[in-house]
């Protein structure tokens, strides 16, 4: 579960990049974030992993304060960022070993996680081999792969699907809707509302900082006349910000 | 503007802003800093001149000052150049860019030339003021200042051109390995030998007449001296010629024919440079791939071990640094590359026997064999080590170190170890050293405790201005290394400290005396490092 309560990132102390917004993800949900380019998703994304610390407000991952007790919160989630170029000198496997060192995860665990796991993403051939080697989806892949290593409750992903095949991008969402139905919290960030159409429970959507919207689908539709696309929806609401 | 000066204008605008361009100073400021620092650092050789023009004068034999200032200036360039050669020609990503624009390859060397020029007349600064005391001394006249602005800009350019031929000639056949990391770094490695192993038979070519034919040699006056100046440079011989006899024609003949001699060279080195270059660049990026199924075979389960966290970001922190060239040769290489210098000079002529011989006759040096062991091993890291950029090698890595559940203490602390583990390396030369020298076990084992010590103190200054002002934003690798002026900073502050130290010993005439107050420094200074690290670190990790 994550608590957002009336976090505001401003710079300069003019512009605000989020301005006071306020979610509650709950567990057994999938929870999607879409806004156009620059909304603020990726920092409100940065500001719940502690990768920047918000201007006011507070985010309580599982009731526990990023900012007071980060290195307890840091533990309840798994975090893939917008980027997958991330260690590239190292093999895949030492990289999925170093996540598992991190997280304090045993041999038998994590033997049997990367097993697992590379076989779901099809990366049984290629984690003997350096990252820099990889495609940008097999990058993304092992990110995948190491963020999901110690099982975390809450898992957090910025533009999870960019650069997946379909197959990858499928057996992702099929994962996302196990961990969400296991009781978990999932939420990301997207900009391909298809993605969030087909496999969120609710959605944000963020404009300029700002939550201007935040409910299921359904609700969203209800609000719009009820044969408008989510596309059609999502433009105007954005357009009319 | 043609396609040649377009890409030389975008390389020099390059290289200027990388060493000029900051956000806290004014480029004004930081040109200044520089040329303060180099002339500092030169200052010894002032002295050099200033106090032995009048002798040497007398005896019609000043003019060896200014072979000695030059061929000291043309040195310097070629060992710190083919460093920045190595970064600006092979390890920067612009190659990417540039290999599918319509340029000619001996273009693309003339504008990285250019860029590699313009960084090496930060080391020419070095001749700055030996050459004006030289001016003063001698009461030139005002053409000998403008002759000595000629010779400032030559002098770097033949160096240069044979700095930057070897480096090409060996990473030509990088393309032939697989393993193009590992090649590259073997290469580069080879690269520094070669340029070490050059110098030394340059120089010791030199040397080759007996003690009773250099006095006669000496005794004969007109400056004869100058003629036994011999090497491969030159165009060295000719400025030092030029400088000497400014003020007859057969001066400005001098100048002129090390100025033509260099635009030949350098023409002759455009056309090869070109041709050589591109086979040594094109699919530098590639990389190779096993495509095995480890997990199959058994060989994952041998890889998958368990690790502390601290551990483990140690170990990740080392195994980037030996697997990313440009890290390797920057961090790792280069603690081996100065004593391989200092080494040549000292195993050259004899020298090792003559310091022995010092050791056996009396204690009153051991103090200056500590001190000696202080700068020894600290000029050793002096470039950085794998210290001086320990965070900013993380580049946009440093995200991970944001979101996992590891404290700042935890992570600050991996990065002393993994600088410490690289960067003790420097101790182990220290240890051969002294070995060679033949010093007594009492003073091997102070020896080795300073060396420690200040390869410690070191380290932290370097962690602590790399986390002061850390550059995480980089495109390429090379581009993390581009002010490299704190290394001329580091060696400021040794050569200051050293300076008292061996003012001390002089005074107090003990050195288990003086021993101690090194340790004093190294003890005092780590624990003020580390203290203020714990804060740094904290807000590093914590906050943004």
């Amino acid at each position: 579960m994550i608590s957002i309560n009336n976090i505001t990132k401003s710079y300069n102390g003019t512009y605000k990049a989020v301005d006071n917004l306020n979610l509650e993800i709950k567990d057994g949900e999938i929870y999607g974030l879409l806004g156009p380019n620059g909304a603020g998703k990726t920092t409100t994304i940065k500001m719940i992993t502690g990768i920047i610390a918000p201007t006011n407000g507070n985010i309580e991952i599982n009731g526990i304060n990023i900012n007071k007790n980060p290195i307890k919160a840091k533990e309840q989630f798994g975090y893939v960022p917008d980027s997958p170029d991330m260690f590239l000198r190292l093999t895949g496997i030492e990289y999925l070993n170093f996540m598992a060192d991190v997280y304090g995860v045993s041999k038998e665990d994590r033997t049997e996680r990367i097993k697992e796991m590379s076989k779901r993403f099809g990366m049984e051939s290629d984690i003997g081999d350096k990252i820099q080697a990889y495609s940008h989806g097999m990058r993304q892949k092992i990110i995948l792969i190491g963020v999901m290593i110690h099982k975390p409750k809450v898992w957090i992903l910025d533009e999870p699907m960019t650069g997946l095949d379909p197959k990858s991008a499928f057996t992702l969402k099929e994962m996302m809707r196990e961990h969400a139905d296991a009781g978990n919290t999932v939420v990301f960030s997207t900009h391909v509302l298809e993605v969030a159409e087909k496999i969120c429970d609710k959605v944000a959507i963020i404009n300029k900082g700002q939550l201007i919207f935040n409910g299921t689908l359904k609700s969203m539709k209800d609000e719009f006349k009820e044969n408008e696309s989510l596309e059609e929806m999502f433009l105007e609401m954005t357009e009319n910000e | 503007m043609s396609r040649l000066g377009i890409i030389t204008k975008y390389f020099i605008r390059n290289a200027l802003n990388e060493m000029f361009a900051s956000r806290k100073m004014k480029p004004i400021f930081i040109a200044i800093l520089m040329i303060f620092t180099v002339s500092m650092i030169s200052m010894p050789f002032t002295v050099i001149i200033g106090s032995g023009y009048g002798v040497l004068h007398s005896m019609g034999q000043e003019g060896i000052l200014l072979s000695f200032i030059i061929s000291m200036g043309a040195t310097v360039c070629f060992f710190f150049g083919i460093y920045t050669i190595m970064n600006v020609f092979y390890f920067s990503d612009d190659i990417e860019i540039l290999l599918p624009l319509p340029f000619k390859s001996s273009e693309i060397v003339f504008g990285k030339f250019m860029a590699v020029l313009i960084n090496m007349y930060i080391y020419t600064a070095m001749l700055v003021v030996p050459l004006i005391t030289y001016g003063i001394v001698s009461h030139a006249q005002i053409v000998y200042y403008f002759y000595a602005i000629i010779v400032l800009i030559i002098t770097p350019i033949l160096p240069m051109i044979f700095a930057s031929l070897i480096c090409m000639a060996l990473m030509r056949f990088t393309n032939l390995s697989k393993h193009k990391d590992g090649f590259r770094m073997f290469t580069g490695c080879a690269s520094l030998i070669l340029v070490v192993a050059f110098n030394y038979f340059n120089t010791s070519s030199g040397s080759k007449m007996t003690r009773v034919q250099t006095l006669q040699k000496f005794s004969e006056g007109n400056n004869s001296m100058m003629d036994t100046m011999e090497g491969i440079f030159i165009t060295n011989k000719f400025s030092s010629y030029g400088l000497l006899y400014n003020n007859e024609i057969r001066g400005l003949l001098f100048i002129l024919l090390a100025l033509i001699l260099s635009i030949i060279i350098f023409i002759i080195y455009y056309y090869i440079g070109g041709k050589l270059y591109l086979k040594g660049v094109i699919g530098i990026s590639e990389s190779y791939s096993k495509r095995e199924n480890i997990l199959e075979n058994g060989k994952a389960d041998k890889l998958i071990k368990i690790s502390s966290p601290l551990k483990a970001l140690v170990i990740r922190d080392i195994k980037i640094m030996f697997r990313t060239p440009t890290f390797f040769i920057n961090c790792i290489a280069m603690i081996l590359y100065l004593p391989a210098i200092l080494g040549v000079a000292m195993l050259s002529n004899g020298n090792i026997a003559y310091i022995r011989n010092l050791l056996n006759n009396n204690t009153s040096i051991y103090g200056f064999v500590i001190v000696g062991t202080f700068v020894f091993a600290s000029m050793c890291i002096m470039t950085g080590g794998a210290s001086a950029t320990a965070l900013s090698r993380e580049g946009r890595d440093f995200i991970v170190s944001k979101y996992i559940p590891v404290s700042y203490k935890t992570q600050l602390h991996s990065k002393i170890l993994s600088s410490l583990c690289i960067n003790e390396f420097g101790t182990v030369i220290v240890y051969i050293v002294l070995i060679l020298i033949g010093v007594s076990p009492m003073l091997f084992i102070l020896g080795i405790a300073v060396s420690i010590g200040a390869i410690l103190v070191i380290s932290l200054l370097g962690i602590f201005i790399d986390f002061k002002s850390p550059k995480l934003e980089w495109e390429n690798e090379k581009a993390m290394f581009k002010k490299n002026y704190m290394p001329l900073l580091i060696m400021l502050i040794i050569f200051v400290l050293a300076a008292i130290l061996v003012g001390l010993n002089i005074v107090i005439k003990n050195y288990m005396i003086i021993f101690a107050i090194c340790m004093g420094i190294i003890l005092i200074g780590s624990y003020i490092f580390y203290k203020l690290l714990l804060n740094i670190a904290y807000k590093i990790y914590n906050e943004n």
